[in-house]
C-alpha cells in the first residue's frame, strides 16, 4: 500500500537525511545515537496523519477510507480529464506541425513566386526598353511603332467627325430634295409657258414665211393664256407691222436681194421683242434665261509689275513629245458636218 | 515611277536653233522663234505650223502644249511651287551654276518650279504654292510674278500676234464656293499681257477631248489634280454635265501628312515615288490607299448623285461609255484597280463599258485645250 500513500515517507527521509560516518559523529561530540528504521517513520505519520484526520473533521476511521476512497476516484477523474486534455492538446500539438508544414510549403512556394514575378519584372523591363527603342527609332523614321497609334487615334477621330457630317450633310441633302422637288415643280409650269411661247412663235414664223412667199395664211388660232393676252395683243401688232412691211417689199420686185434682207431683219426684230416678251413673262412666273457672263477684265494688275531679275530664261523647261491631235481634230469636224446635214 | 521620271529632258524656248519664220512679225520681240519650225522640210509640204496653243493651270503642275508644223505635240512641263531661301552672293552663285530656276525678290531668293520642291524635301520645308484647290491661292499674294514667270517658261512667247491660247478653268465645285471668274480673269488679263488671245475651257472637256476622240467624245472624263477633281459628261463633244469637287493630290498628301506625322511635301514625294495601291507596303502606303479610295469613292458618289439629281437634262447613252482617268494624282500605281473596287461598291447611273488611264494622264488636259484651240482656228 505504500504506493497508494499520498507521501512516500522513506522516499522523503532519504532525501532530507544524509549519510555519515560513525567517526564523524564521534567527531562533532556525539557518543551515542538514537536509530529508527525508515519503514516504521513511515507508518508512524501515516497513523498520525489518519489521526489528525479522524479528530480534526469529526470523521471515523471508515469515513476516512471513504474519504480516500472518493479521493482515489477524484484523482482517477481528474487523471483521466488531465489525460485527455493532454491527448487533445497532442493533438493540437500535432495540428500546429501540420499547419507549420504547410506554411513552410506556402512560404516556399512564395518566394518561388517571387522569383518567378522579378524574372516576369526583369522580362518586362527589357520589353519596355526595347519598346521605347521602337517609339525613338519610329520618331527617326526608321519604324512606325508609335505612329501606328496615333494613325489609329486620328482615324478613330476622323470617323466620329465624318458620322457628325455625315448626318448634318443627310439633313441638307434633305432640305435640298425638298427644294428641288419645288424648283421642279415651277419648272414644269414654266416650261409649259415656255412650250406655249415656242408654239406661238412658231405659228407667227410660218406666217411670216407664208406672207414673204406671197401666200395668204389664216392667223392661227391662239391657244393662250389670260396672262399672254397682252403679250398676244403686242405681237399682232408686230405681225401687222411685217406684213405691211413684206407688202412693201413685194411691190418692188426688181429689189429681191433687199426684200430678203428687210424680212431677215424683220425676223430678227420680231425674235427680239419675242425674247423681251418672253423674258418679261417668265419673270413673273419665276423663271429667267439668266444674266450672261460678264467679261472681267484683270489686266490692269499686271500692268505695273517690273521685270524681275531671275535666270529662268538660262533653265531648260522639262518637255516631253506627244501622240498628234490630226485624228481628234478629223473626227471633230466629221461630227459637226453630220450635225450640219441632219439641220439642213 | 515618279514625275521627274516621267518628264524627258529637252530643250528650252528660245534655243540655239530656233530662227525666224518668213513672214512673222518681230515687233516688240514678242513673237517666239518655235524651235519646231524647220521651213520647207515638214513632212506636210511646208504647210504652217498650226497656231493655237494649249495650257493647263494646274494646282500641282503647268503644261503648256503647242503643235508643230509637222503635227508633232510638244508639253512643256515645270511644277507649280516656290521656296524662298536666304539670298547672298553665294546662294545666287550657286543656283546659277546649278541651272536652278530662280527670282530675286528684295533680299531673298525665289526657288521656282520642280527645284522648289527638291529643295524643301532636302531641307523638310514646305513650298509655297500659287495656287489652292484649283484656284489662284488668296494667301499667296507674291505669287503672281511666279506663276507668269512659269506660265511664260512653258508656254513661251506666240507665234503670231494674237495667238489663240486655250487654258482650263475649273468647273464649278460641289463643295466649295470657288471664285472662277476672279481666277479666269487673272490668267486671261496674264496671256494678255504676253499678247495671247485667252480662251477657256472647263478642265473635264478637255479631257473628253484630249482621250475620248474613239468614242466620238462620249462618255465621262476626269481630271484627278493636285487642287481638285474635275468631272464632264459629255455626248458627242458636248457636256451634259461638269462639275469639280475641292479634293484632289493635295487634300491626300495633307491627310496622310497629319497621320504621320510628316510635313506634307514628303508625302507627296513618297506618294510619287511609286507607290501601289493594289498591293500596299507600310503604313504610309497604307495611309496613301486609304485616302485614295475615299477621293474616288466621293468623285463617283458626286458624279451619281448629279447625274440623278438632274437626270431629265442627261443624255441617255445607247450604248455603255468610258470613264478616263487623267491627271498626275492619277498617275500612282493601281489606281484603276482601286478606281474599279469603288466602281463597283455604287450602283452608277450611267451604263459604262471600260474604266482606264488617259494615254497621257499628265498631258491630257493640255492636249485637249491644243485639240480645243486647233478647232477654234
Amino acid at each position: 500500500m505504500t504506493q497508494d500513500k499520498f507521501i512516500n515517507v522513506r522516499e522523503v527521509l532519504q532525501q532530507n537525511s544524509y549519510t555519515t560516518t560513525v567517526d564523524e559523529l564521534r567527531n562533532r561530540g556525539k557518543s551515542r545515537v538514537r536509530v529508527i528504521n525508515a519503514e516504521q517513520i513511515s507508518s508512524l505519520i501515516e497513523e498520525a496523519v489518519n489521526r489528525v484526520v479522524a479528530t480534526s473533521s469529526g470523521m471515523g476511521r471508515d469515513d476516512v477510507k471513504k474519504l480516500v476512497e472518493r479521493s482515489r476516484e477524484e484523482f482517477k477523474r481528474l487523471l483521466a480529464e488531465r489525460e485527455k486534455e493532454l491527448s487533445e492538446h497532442r493533438e493540437r500539438v500535432q495540428q500546429l506541425d501540420q499547419s507549420r508544414e504547410n506554411l513552410a510549403k506556402t512560404t516556399a512556394e512564395a518566394e518561388r513566386l517571387r522569383i518567378v514575378e522579378m524574372e516576369l519584372r526583369r522580362q518586362n523591363e527589357a520589353m519596355s526598353s526595347q519598346l521605347t527603342e521602337l517609339r525613338v527609332a519610329a520618331k527617326t523614321g526608321k519604324g512606325l511603332a508609335e505612329v501606328d497609334l496615333a494613325e489609329m487615334e486620328r482615324l478613330r477621330k476622323n470617323e466620329a467627325a465624318a458620322q457628325k457630317e455625315r448626318e448634318s450633310l443627310q439633313a441638307q441633302v434633305a432640305e435640298l430634295r425638298r427644294a428641288e422637288a419645288e424648283m421642279r415643280r415651277a419648272e414644269t409650269e414654266a416650261r409649259k409657258e415656255k412650250e406655249a411661247l415656242l408654239q406661238q412663235i412658231k405659228e407667227l414664223t410660218r406666217e411670216v414665211h407664208e406672207l414673204a412667199a406671197g401666200k395668204k395664211a389664216e392667223p392661227a388660232p391662239a391657244a393662250v393664256s389670260p396672262e399672254m393676252v397682252e403679250v398676244l395683243r403686242s405681237l399682232a401688232s408686230e405681225v401687222a407691222s411685217v406684213k405691211a412691211g413684206l407688202k412693201e417689199v413685194a411691190s418692188r420686185p426688181a429689189e429681191t436681194a433687199g426684200a430678203d434682207k428687210a424680212v431677215t431683219d424683220r425676223m430678227e426684230e420680231i425674235t427680239k421683242a419675242l425674247t423681251d416678251k418672253m423674258e418679261k413673262i417668265g419673270k413673273k412666273v419665276g423663271v429667267s434665261a439668266g444674266a450672261e457672263d460678264q467679261e472681267v477684265v484683270l489686266d490692269n494688275i499686271f500692268a505695273g509689275q517690273e521685270a524681275l531679275e531671275s535666270n529662268i530664261q538660262d533653265v531648260e523647261v522639262k518637255e516631253r513629245k506627244g501622240t498628234g491631235i490630226s485624228g481628234a481634230i478629223e473626227r471633230i469636224k466629221s461630227l459637226r458636218n453630220k450635225k450640219g446635214e441632219k439641220k439642213s | 515611277m515618279s514625275d521627274r521620271d516621267r518628264r524627258l529632258p529637252g530643250l528650252h524656248a528660245g534655243a540655239a536653233d530656233s530662227r525666224t519664220r518668213e513672214g512673222e512679225s518681230d515687233e516688240g520681240g514678242s513673237i517666239d522663234r518655235m524651235s519646231h519650225a524647220k521651213g520647207g522640210s515638214s513632212p506636210n509640204n511646208g504647210a504652217e505650223a498650226m497656231l493655237g496653243k494649249g495650257l493647263d493651270i494646274g494646282t500641282a503642275n503647268i503644261v503648256a502644249s503647242v503643235q508643230s508644223e509637222d503635227g508633232e505635240i510638244t508639253f512643256r512641263l515645270e511644277r507649280n511651287a516656290f521656296l524662298d531661301i536666304q539670298g547672298d552672293v553665294y546662294s545666287k552663285s550657286m543656283l546659277t551654276k546649278l541651272q536652278v530656276p530662280y527670282v530675286v525678290q528684295g533680299d531673298r531668293l525665289v526657288v521656282i518650279g520642280e527645284a522648289a520642291f527638291e529643295l524643301a524635301n532636302i531641307f523638310a520645308r514646305e513650298t509655297r504654292r500659287p495656287m489652292k484647290d484649283g484656284l489662284i491661292s488668296p494667301s499667296e499674294v507674291d505669287a503672281l510674278p511666279m506663276i507668269r514667270l512659269i506660265i511664260e517658261k512653258c508656254l513661251g512667247k506666240p507665234r503670231q500676234q494674237g495667238e489663240s491660247v486655250f487654258f482650263c478653268v475649273p468647273a464649278e465645285s460641289v463643295d466649295k464656293d470657288n471664285n472662277v471668274v476672279y481666277h479666269r480673269g487673272l490668267f486671261e488679263g496674264m496671256l494678255r499681257k504676253m499678247t495671247y488671245t485667252p480662251h477657256t475651257i472647263v478642265e473635264g472637256h478637255a479631257v473628253v477631248f484630249g482621250e475620248l476622240a474613239e468614242k466620238d467624245f462620249t462618255g465621262i472624263g476626269l481630271s484627278f489634280g493636285g487642287g481638285m477633281v474635275n468631272v464632264c459628261v459629255a455626248y458627242k463633244t458636248i457636256p451634259a454635265l461638269t462639275f469639280s469637287v475641292a479634293r484632289g493630290g493635295d487634300w491626300i498628301d495633307k491627310n496622310v501628312a497629319e497621320v504621320l506625322g510628316i510635313p506634307k511635301s514628303r508625302a507627296t514625294m513618297i506618294k510619287e515615288r511609286g507607290v501601289n495601291l493594289a498591293s500596299p507596303k507600310g503604313r504610309e502606303e497604307e495611309a496613301i490607299n486609304i485616302y485614295y479610295r475615299n477621293l474616288i469613292s466621293y468623285v463617283l458618289q458626286n458624279i451619281k448623285n448629279r447625274f440623278e439629281a438632274d437626270i431629265r437634262n442627261m443624255p441617255s447613252f445607247p450604248e455603255p461609255v468610258d470613264i478616263v482617268c487623267a491627271g498626275g494624282t492619277s498617275m500612282v500605281g493601281g489606281f484603276v484597280d482601286v478606281f474599279k473596287d469603288e466602281f463597283a461598291k455604287i450602283k452608277f447611273p450611267i451604263p459604262v463599258s471600260n474604266i482606264r488611264m488617259a494615254s497621257e494622264p499628265l498631258n491630257a488636259v493640255a492636249k485637249g485645250c491644243l485639240i480645243a484651240a486647233a478647232i477654234s482656228e
